[in-house]
């Protein structure tokens, strides 16, 4: 089954007369990886908070296969569309395994067990991100790259339609980078909706289906393939300083870089 | 794992084990076989001097303390998970002294209330500690109070500066006070469970019993805050409720015990953290353990109130002189490596 969410002329002020998102419309939906990007304050994490229900938007509306979003509970909310925020501190130390349990909540009773049933899929999500072998390790003993696949398994127990994901690749370096947005096209490909916010324009490029480009002003400036959105002149105006778009020596696609010199 | 079972099991029996012994270790040595006697004859209470103690004095007492030290640690418990900080306690928020304070003014209003009785049981020292505490509740919740969902911090530092607020209030009562007045005010600041008969006993259960099961139904949400609001929220948990369900029902025990028995301090600080090293940080075991743990604590406190020491301690010296050591060597052992704060 296709799902989908839809944003209508969202716009969304953390306070008065500071609109930090201003009519903005788009569509994310299975089987499509996602790319929000934009300048520092553009309101990309704003926009996916909107768009999972974290965020209630001041005007606009966000639908759920056509349902209002705020129409769902927030268990039902949870079980079709994961978020995994940009950055987590626990509070204690707990295991990977524990860790990856916890993304079982919204599928759980009242009183928060886990039953046989819940274990495998633990223990199938543990298997996806290859975290098995960390399984009984302590999440805060483990490196950058380690915890962003932990935490992936996490919201992959949710046993979500929709993944939406801010930043996740912000402390990893370029091959681990680049490993985890495979691993989100790879998640697509199993008819799973990916949205990810990043600054890294060229890992948008070369694994996004789509990309949502917003602007200094808060507002969408383009969106569409890599290839229609990743334009110099569309680029300048989002990010209000001149950037250079070239091909990638690989794919062939638009590769991104600032002019030499700075801006 | 095993070992952990075992260290559970053990636990739990010694609970029993100090629960029956509140019951029958006291000031007087109670005659058992004299007081089945009476029993067995249905010799009014009256003129049954062991069974009367037994059930009037030292079962009510028991209970009592279990009730306040069970309430006192799960409501620890849940405000370490709701403020995420290992230093939480149901104190933090002022209560305890907005309590205190409703009690020494009842203590100032005796003379003028006496007279009334209506006015007497509005301003008797339980009503109004609870008021008290009641208002500095809402006080905090006010100004912590965001749209759309209530700031920790400014939760703790609005709880703290009112506690203070309550306790310049304290020392000012205590200015005010007639100075033969000061022994029983200064008395009741140091905790007793020493009840008479079941109406306390209920009161106290009226307030813990629900109060608990409410918190014991957040457990697993509690669980998804180890990684803050935000990834709770996106596992669907409503973050706005439940802060308010914490806040609400954590300093309602909170007041009820307070103004039942006094401000008990360092049990719903040192049980929780006690009870995390035998369970790991899952709520839905560690806090019905700390309930019964806190519980024992309390009940062991009392026998030493009543036996070892002494006259008949305060309880609140007991827990703090107990406490407050116990509290120091999690501190040295690095048991708080545990929390990442």
């Amino acid at each position: 089954m296709m799902y989908t969410i839809a944003a209508e002329m969202l716009a969304f002020a953390y306070s008065a007369g500071q609109p930090v998102l201003n009519a903005v419309s788009t569509q994310v939906k299975t089987g499509e990886v996602t790319g929000i990007i934009g300048p520092n304050g553009a309101g990309k994490s704003t926009l996916l908070q909107l768009l999972c229900g974290l965020l209630i938007p001041e005007s606009g509306t966000v639908r759920l296969n056509d349902r209002p979003l705020d129409q769902y509970t927030d268990r039902e909310r949870a079980r079709l569309v994961a978020y995994m925020p940009q950055s987590v501190s626990p509070a204690f130390s707990l295991s990977v395994r524990e860790v990856v349990a916890l993304g079982r909540f919204p599928h759980l009773g009242p009183f928060g067990s886990l039953g046989a049933p819940d274990h495998e899929i633990v223990q199938a999500c543990l298997t996806q991100t290859e975290t098995t072998e960390l399984a009984d390790r302590d999440f805060l003993s483990l490196s950058g790259g380690e915890r962003q696949r932990v935490l992936l398994a996490s919201v992959l127990a949710q046993e979500p339609r929709l993944l939406l994901l801010d930043e996740p690749t912000s402390s990893l370096d370029l091959p681990h980078e680049a490993a985890f947005f495979q691993q989100l096209r790879t998640l697509a490909a199993q008819e799973l909706g990916i949205v990810v916010v990043t600054h890294d324009i060229n890992m948008a490029a070369q694994f996004c289906d789509r990309l949502v480009l917003l602007g200094k002003n808060h507002c969408l400036v383009k969106q569409g393939t890599p290839s229609d959105v990743l334009q110099a002149d569309v680029l300048t105006r989002a990010y209000g300083s001149p950037l250079l778009v070239g091909v990638h020596p690989q794919s062939g696609g638009p590769f991104v870089t600032a002019p030499v010199g700075g801006v | 794992m095993g070992n952990t079972r075992f260290l559970l099991l053990l636990g739990l029996v010694s609970c029993a084990v100090i629960f029956t012994c509140s019951i029958f270790i006291g000031t007087e040595t109670l005659d058992l076989g004299q007081a089945w006697r009476e029993l067995r004859h249905l010799t009014p209470l009256a003129d049954a001097p062991t069974l009367s103690i037994l059930l009037m004095q030292r079962i009510p007492r028991t209970l009592a303390a279990f009730l306040a030290g069970g309430g006192l640690a799960v409501a620890g418990c849940a405000f370490q998970a709701l403020l995420r900080n290992p230093l939480a306690t149901p104190y933090t928020l002022g209560v305890a002294s907005a309590g205190a304070l409703g009690a020494w003014v009842a203590f100032l209003l005796a003379d003028v209330t006496a007279s009334i009785p209506l006015l007497a049981l509005l301003t008797s020292k339980q009503v109004m500690a609870f008021l008290f505490a009641g208002v500095d509740v809402f006080l905090v919740y006010l100004l912590a109070a965001r749209r759309i969902h209530t700031a920790p911090a400014v939760l703790l530092l609005a709880g703290v500066t009112l506690g203070m607020l309550a306790n310049a209030g304290i020392m000012f009562s205590r200015y005010l006070a007639r100075p033969d007045r000061l022994v029983n005010m200064d008395r009741w600041l140091m905790g007793g469970v020493d009840v008479l008969g079941y109406q306390p006993v209920l009161l106290l259960a009226a307030g813990v019993i629900p109060c608990s099961v409410v918190l014991l139904l957040q457990a697993a949400r509690y669980d998804q805050f180890a990684f803050g609001t935000t990834l709770a929220a996106g596992r669907g948990v409503n973050i706005g409720r439940l802060q308010t369900t914490t806040f609400f029902v954590g300093s309602l025990i909170t007041a009820v015990i307070v103004s039942e028995v006094g401000p008990v301090g360092f049990v719903g600080l040192i049980i929780p953290h006690g009870v995390r090293l035998l369970t790991g940080p899952s709520h839905r075991l560690l806090m019905p353990l700390s309930i019964v743990a806190g519980g024992a604590f309390l009940c062991a406190c009392d026998i030493v109130a009543r036996r070892i020491l002494p006259g008949e301690t305060p309880i609140g010296i007991i827990t703090t002189m107990v406490g407050g050591p116990v509290f120091l060597y999690l501190l040295v052992r690095r048991r708080f490596s545990d929390w990442n704060v």
